[in-house]
């Protein structure tokens, strides 16, 4: 009798609460829909990382390591791109599944038109792939980001059919942009869908310059097919807050610290040309200006062990570059114009390639708040070392390219390995495999234990059997 | 229902036929032959108990049935007799852990040894308290086989301490699941385990004051009746109870000791601060003189010799009256050292506890306040413990264990790689100049209020670069921490017949925690304010009916139970970002811009059945087995159910033997199986909250895919040893093999990046566990006047990884410091390998040479993602030697860890920065390597190019060790090491000199706490004490605090 009492008294004690047990599961703490227009907006914060990176700086030579130099001798060459996929690009994706789904689309246009939010996802995720290709060549693309379709290890895909696909992309996008409502949460264009349009046709342009020597045909008709449909005509900026949850990376690493300073053949040849934006790139010496005599000092790039004091270089510029607001460069007007002078220059046809050349300088003045008259931009253009030499256009292109896209770190590196100028300093001391100044990232050690099979394929059709820093990119033919 | 009424009627019958009642009586004594008063005796399987009277005598009215008599005493082992047919017994009760009997299993059942068919090994109260240890996880280290303690370092007052049981039985790793007098706790840990204050781990709360024994469950054997919590094994903790005793029954105890830093890498003093030798010189601007000084900018002390150079030093380009002031250059090799206090720990304690024939009790408190060797380091903690246990009838008892914890930390070291709360340990050992006089820096405030430090950006720029003064953090930046806490149980047991009982018990573990993190205004690093304040519960339900009876010479001991678990627990966490709007206005309300903000809920029930049933015949085989199913909330709704068994069995075969040499010989094997399920909320899509931009609001895709289709994970093992004693038990040997069998965990294993998702939830992995155990205890001097008691322990452990999942070949458990940038160090669990393999950069090697392959320059040739060895130690072991020297007990423990790989990030940037004595060594010319190269100088490299030559190449040593920034293998150490850990010399006042006034006992020990690292292999570093915080995963030393050594006095007084 009593063993049956505790039978039931045990039968008690664990399932009083069972229709409750099967509801504790349920997260309080997370959302389990949100409006499609934040996934959105934090995408978008994640371009503060492509146009806001020391890395890209130091690879771009704009800036030196003053006394940890391990950065700028490449100490970093293997990076891991994942990063980029479970962030935006998934955000941006997961944008474009919600308003594709018939199940959500109608709960996500709260955003924006579905038409308009897709477009803006995918023109986002191009301007992110471009970015990565261009680091890493070979990537996950056709098969990425469906993980929840089941594919766990995509295979990769070739620069040259990344670059296909995503000029497909950013055309596709244009076109199915409609005259419904813009995006919500749209922190760099505010949901103007038309500066959308241009924007997408900005990237294509650039991305049909890069390609330029390695298929010249599809480079012209994607080039002028962009310029047609309208390009940006006023520069495109990263908008950084007043506050410290969105400030300026540049001001974030000085806040307290000291560590980086404009590259010393910068400073050089922006003094030797009697350049105005040096007083925009770069501050004085704390101890010129301590002595009463300000001057501009450039870093040694690369060096292996601290040559200078911090207060005897120039940091970079505390109005125009590391002030908690100021604004970083996506897509400058410049761009568009060395664009349009390189596109004359290969008789792609568009007008005088000079012409383009001294409006992208001029623009890169206007840029960066230059005051000045039309004779002191004419004294300052005669100058040998600046002239557009038609003879020679790539060098006076990748040397006034390398002033003008200052610091647009990772966009500078990639002109540098296409136009194999100007000349970057080696480290004595690099700490890259290939001892040269890096022509791609190393995929990240994970990817061979993670995705073998597809990393192997990849490294051995895409690089020739070396996963190094000194394989060229598809594009990168010279 | 009828048949079941039929056998209840013959099992009454059967008692009532076998009733009848026989005196007992006997005498309890110690080893020495005195009389050990209040005892408690206790027939085995009934209520019937008695407790022995001031002359350690005792009288028993021993039921029918009852055969068995448990005697125990506070601070002895407990003892089983089996009584046959004397009436009149002499019982030796013998101190300490050795000759156990009784054991506490699972569910704070307590059974006699002889029936375990696995391994479970206790350690009294005394041998945990000898020296003082604060923590029990620390105390317990080297104390039982297979059970690895890693410490944070002693200067690190209240801090973390992990255990390992047996290796680590899941991808994980894990903690093992403390219980209190059958109540689970919580050991959370609010520590970063990278960086900043270590606030320890809760189960430190624990009061070791307040232990009576603890016994480890090991195996899954011996957990299966714990569920899923169990598979890193359980810590029994059994607190002291009150029982009827000679005397008032107060004791009180008073230990107090001081600690100095003990282990510190040995510095250079030849070199000051800067990156080249030469001085600077520097035109004054107020008189226009040229001075020699310093690169006080640099962090590193490549700089000039240390030959008395008159120079300038950093406090002289100061605005006040010491500006301008030259000194010559000279060596303060004592500098890091001075900068630390002497600190103390001080603990007292009274308990009164006492009882009568049928009510025990026993009320504690106990207080613990540390001042640690780092300046303005504080610990309090207060210790209340109440238990009282009452037989209100002769059926029914009811007790009740209430604990309550209050403790406070106040200026807890930050430990690891973390300038920013300001480890100035971590600078001394890796960015700092060596000539540095540390009083100069005392004085951190200048009389304008703004703050000075060494490291300031340039002569005419005094403000800070790197580093505030090393006094700056410790007084300024204080994190504070506070938390209350109460456990404990009510519960109440009715005996239905002599033979059956029914408990039921609720239990409760409740804590409440508190963090307040700040960094002061106007130094380096922006003022800043967090607090962090969580709460946590868990409730348990449980009832338990209980049979034990004998029939002839079979005895049945049979459990059937259930559980309900209830886990709640609630976070805020805030601070403030971009600054303090009013300087050292310490309030969230005071954030320049919008604080961060979150708040985290969770819940989690688990509902539980289960029974065991042992079987013994005649008391030398015994067959054992265990049934439990889970339902948990936090898995699929038709998935959450869990079944899994265990059986184990026991053979004492000495008793078939019948030699006077053997004593004791028992053969024992276990098999068992246990499920576990995985935290809440992990199975259903939901967005992450990102950082607004503005008024916009951003969410994310999280980088974890969760899975609708988790199943629990069920880990199998087994385990057979053997339990060995010689010439009466004088001489023992315990040998226990193992292999633990994780499979199907549910894991987060990484996929591919660009899937979409880092990590994805699965069921996956085969992660094997192995090992031996080895307990030798005995008494080679066994006398009235002298003896020497003596445990040794060791045990090996191997766990290897059988299978991930298809296409993965290696989980990543962790990236090491500084992650792909300082060179991609990780830590893995790859297939085929020893879990917790360390991976990084290393040298590079080519047939036909034993000498690594270099470049013309002497720089190494790195390989990338090298295995480097797994964290885990070949073995782990303990060696005590007690010996009793008439009224004297001197007791020495020693530990040890052969093998486990760590990276020393200290070790790597004290030569990156020239602090090292390695750094400026003498190299095979006999010259200082810091000379230049071509006169001699350079460290030497011996390698071989790419050609197959061999050569040596000189490079200069900031070069060199430039290089191997990053480098990783250089940096990794074995983490042997053999550590005198206590010691402790007491004296017993003989009980004549009180006569028969008051006072009962009175003890005097002189204590001492790591007197000595015996063997390290590695130089500046106690490799026992590298935990960082909360870290699971202990693979590298980002910072570690310095170790430190304490001596001290004990005095315990009964009354």
């Amino acid at each position: 009798m009593k063993i049956k009492h505790l039978i039931y008294a045990l039968l008690l004690v664990s399932f009083t609460s069972c229709g409750e047990f099967d509801d504790l599961n349920v997260d309080p703490n997370n959302p389990v829909s949100v409006q499609t227009g934040t996934l959105i907006t934090s995408a978008q914060r994640s371009m503060s990382d492509v146009v806001g990176s020391s890395l890209g700086a130091l690879y771009a030579q704009h800036i030196s390591d003053i006394i940890y130099t391990e950065g700028g001798r490449y100490q970093s060459i293997v990076a891991d791109f994942s990063g980029w996929y479970s962030g935006p690009l998934q955000n941006l994706q997961t944008v474009i599944d919600l308003n594709t789904d018939p199940a959500t689309s109608t709960s996500a246009a709260a955003s924006g038109s579905n038409a308009n939010q897709i477009a803006v996802a995918r023109i986002l995720k191009a301007y992110f792939f471009h970015f990565l290709t261009d680091r890493w060549g070979a990537l996950p693309y056709s098969e990425a980001l469906q993980a929840r379709g089941g594919i766990y290890s995509p295979k990769y895909d070739s620069q040259e059919a990344i670059y296909s696909a995503l000029f497909q992309e950013l055309k596709e996008a244009v076109a199915q942009i409609d005259g419904g409502p813009g995006v919500k949460g749209d922190i760099i264009f505010d949901g103007d869908m038309d500066s959308w349009k241009r924007f997408a046709n900005t990237i294509r342009m650039n991305m049909a310059i890069r390609i330029a020597d390695v298929s010249n045909g599809k480079a012209q008709s994607e080039f002028n097919d962009a310029i047609a449909a309208g390009v940006i005509e006023s520069d495109v900026f990263y908008p950084y807050l007043g506050e410290a949850n969105n400030e300026n990376p540049w001001f974030a690493s000085f806040r307290t610290r000291t560590d980086f300073a404009v590259t010393e053949h910068l400073v050089d040849y922006l003094k030797a040309t009697n350049d105005p934006r040096l007083a925009k790139f770069a501050d004085p010496t704390l101890n010129s200006v301590a002595a009463g005599n300000p001057i501009y000092t450039g870093m040694p790039y690369g060096v292996t062990n601290p040559t200078s004091l911090p207060p005897d270089v120039s940091y970079p510029n505390s109005t125009y570059v590391k002030c908690q607001s100021c604004p970083l460069s996506i897509y400058t007007v410049a761009q568009v114009n060395f664009a349009k002078a390189e596109a004359a220059a290969r008789g792609w046809g568009g007008g005088s390639a000079e012409d383009h050349f001294r409006a992208a300088i001029q623009a890169s003045w206007d840029q960066w708040d230059v005051t000045y008259t039309a004779g002191e931009f004419d004294t300052y253009y005669n100058q040998a070392n600046v002239k557009w030499d038609a003879g020679n256009w790539k060098a006076s292109l990748a040397q006034q390219k390398w002033v003008g896209l200052f610091i647009q770190g990772y966009e500078m590196w990639a002109e540098w390995r296409r136009l194999n100028g100007p000349m970057f300093v080696v480290p004595a001391e690099p700490l890259n495999p290939s001892g040269g100044i890096p022509l791609r990232n190393i995929y990240p050690t994970t990817e061979a234990s993670l995705n073998g099979v597809n990393y192997s394929a990849a490294v051995t059709q895409f690089l020739g059997g070396n996963d190094s820093d000194g394989v060229r990119l598809w594009w990168d033919v010279n | 229902m009828k048949k079941l009424s039929l056998v209840l009627a013959l099992v009454c019958f059967a008692i009532g036929f076998t009733m009848a009642q026989r005196t007992i009586s006997g005498m309890v004594n110690d080893e020495k032959g005195e009389a050990l008063i209040g005892a408690s005796i206790l027939a085995k399987g009934t209520s019937s108990g008695t407790v022995t009277d001031v002359d350690g005598k005792f009288s028993l009215n021993l039921p029918d049935g009852a055969n068995v008599l448990v005697i125990s005493y506070t601070g002895f082992s407990t003892q089983e007799v089996t009584v046959g047919n004397q009436t009149t017994l002499s019982i030796r009760l013998v101190e300490g852990v050795m000759l156990e009997t009784a054991v506490v299993t699972a569910l704070n059942i307590s059974r006699d040894e002889k029936s375990l068919g696995y391994s479970v090994q206790q350690v009294g109260g005394e041998d945990l308290t000898r020296v003082q240890e604060t923590n029990i996880v620390g105390a317990l280290a080297g104390k039982i086989a297979g059970v690895q303690a890693v410490t944070s370092a002693g200067s690190a007052v209240g801090g973390s301490a992990k255990v390992r049981v047996r290796g680590v039985s899941g991808l994980t790793g894990g903690d093992p699941l403390f219980v209190v007098d059958g109540t689970p706790l919580a050991n959370n840990n609010f520590s970063s385990s990278t960086g900043g204050a270590d606030y320890g781990n809760l189960a430190s709360d624990i009061n070791p004051e307040d232990i009576e024994n603890i016994s480890v469950l090991k195996g899954p054997a011996a957990t299966a009746l714990y569920g899923e919590r169990a598979k890193y094994g359980v810590v029994m903790v059994t607190t002291k109870k009150g029982r009827a005793r000679q005397g008032l029954g107060i004791t009180f105890k008073s230990s107090l000791s001081v600690e100095n830093v003990y282990i510190l890498p040995e510095y250079q003093n030849e070199y000051a601060g800067g990156y080249d030798q030469n001085f600077i010189e520097v035109v004054d601007p107020v008189d226009g003189k040229t001075y020699q000084t310093l690169d006080y900018s640099a962090d590193e002390s490549w700089g000039p010799r240390i030959d008395g150079t008159v120079y300038r030093p950093w406090w002289s380009w100061y605005d006040d009256e010491n500006y301008g002031t030259t000194v010559p250059l000279t060596a303060n090799p004592d500098n890091v050292r001075d900068f630390y206090d002497t600190g103390t720990t001080n603990t007292n304690s009274i308990a009164f506890s006492g009882g009568t024939g049928n009510l025990g009790y026993r009320v504690g408190f106990t207080n613990l306040n540390q001042k640690g060797v780092v300046p303005n380091s504080e610990f309090n903690r207060n210790n209340v413990n109440v238990s009282l246990n009452a037989d209100v009838t002769k059926k029914f008892t009811v007790i009740a264990n209430l604990n309550m914890v209050f403790s406070n930390g106040s200026g807890r070291p930050s430990f690891g790689y973390s300038p920013i709360f300001g480890n100035s340990t971590q600078s001394f050992n890796q960015w700092f100049q060596r000539q540095l006089n540390i009083d100069e820096l005392r004085d951190y405030k200048s009389a304008d209020g703004s703050f000075r430090t060494w490291n300031i950006r340039s002569t005419n720029d005094t403000r800070p670069l790197y580093w505030d003064s090393p006094f700056f953090a410790v007084t300024e930046n204080i994190p504070t921490d506070s938390r209350n806490r109460y456990f404990g149980d009510i519960t109440l047991r009715y005996a239905l017949t002599d033979n059956l009982s029914i408990q039921g018990a609720v239990r409760r573990d409740n804590f409440n925690q508190r963090i307040e993190e700040r960094i002061a205004s106007g130094g380096l690093e922006e003022a800043y304010y967090r607090e962090y304040v969580a709460d946590g519960q868990e409730d348990n339900f449980e009832l338990l009916a209980t049979y034990q009876q004998n029939f002839g010479e079979i005895s049945v001991d049979a459990n059937l139970g259930g559980n309900l678990r209830q886990n709640s627990f609630h976070s805020n966490n805030a601070a403030t970002v971009g600054g303090l709007n009013v300087p050292n206005l310490f309030n969230l309300g005071a954030s320049v811009d919008r604080p961060t903000l979150s708040s985290f809920i969770s819940r989690k029930d688990v509902q539980s059945v289960f029974a065991a049933l042992n079987l013994g015949y005649k008391n030398f085989l015994y067959v054992g087995g265990t049934l439990r199913n889970d339902w948990s909330s936090a898995l699929p709704v038709d998935n959450n159910s869990y079944l899994y068994p265990s059986g184990n069995v026991s053979l004492v075969f000495s008793e078939l033997l019948g030699t006077d040499i053997l004593s004791y010989g028992k053969l024992r094997a276990s098999i068992a199986q246990v499920g576990s399920d995985v935290d809440p909320y992990r199975i259903a899509f939901s967005y992450g909250i990102g950082t607004p931009y503005g008024s916009s609001s951003s969410f994310n895709v999280p980088d974890l895919l969760p899975n609708e289709g988790l199943r629990p994970a069920i880990t199998t093992s087994w385990e057979t040893g053997v339990d060995l004693r010689f010439m009466g038990d004088r001489l023992g040997l315990d040998l226990t093999y193992y292999n633990n069998n994780s499979k199907d965990e549910i894991l987060a294993i990484q996929v591919p990046g660009s899937s979409g998702f880092s990590t994805a939830l699965i069921n996956a992995g085969n992660i094997q566990s192995r090992g031996f155990e080895v307990g030798i205890t005995a008494e080679p001097i066994s006398g009235s006047n002298f003896s020497w008691t003596t445990r040794i322990n060791f045990a090996n452990n191997q766990t290897e990884i059988i299978e991930l999942t298809e296409g993965i070949s290696n989980y990543k458990l962790a990236d090491g410091i500084g992650g792909q940038g300082w060179g991609g160090l990780t830590l893995n669990a790859a297939i085929g390998e020893e879990w917790g393999l360390i991976r990084g950069g290393g040298y590079t090697y080519i047939e036909g040479s034993d000498l690594p392959r270099i470049n013309a320059n002497g720089s190494y040739v790195r390989t990338a993602n090298k295995d480097l060895g797994s964290i885990l130690p070949d073995f782990t072991g303990g060696f005590t030697n007690t010996f009793q020297i008439y009224g004297f007990e001197i007791a020495a423990h020693i530990d040890f860890q052969a093998g486990g790989k760590f990276f020393s990030t200290t070790k790597m940037f004290n030569n990156y920065s020239g602090l090292g004595i390695e750094s400026a060594a003498i190299n095979d010319k006999g010259n200082s390597i810091r000379n230049p190269v071509e006169e001699g100088g350079g460290v030497r490299v011996d390698g071989v190019l790419a050609d197959g030559t061999e050569t040596v190449v000189y490079v200069e040593p900031q070069t060199y060790y430039g290089r191997l920034f990053g480098f990783h293998e250089k940096w990794i150490y074995d983490a042997s090491f053999i550590k005198l850990r206590e010691v402790s010399i007491g004296y017993n006042l003989p009980r004549r000199l009180f006569g028969s006034g008051g006072i009962q006992s009175l003890k005097i020990a002189l204590i001492a706490r790591n007197p000595l690292l015996i063997y390290s292999a590695v130089e500046g570093i106690d490799p026992s004490e590298i935990l960082p915080g909360a870290n699971n995963l202990i693979f590298e030393e980002r910072g570690q605090l310095p170790s430190v050594r304490s001596y001290g006095i004990s005095v315990t007084l009964g009354l």
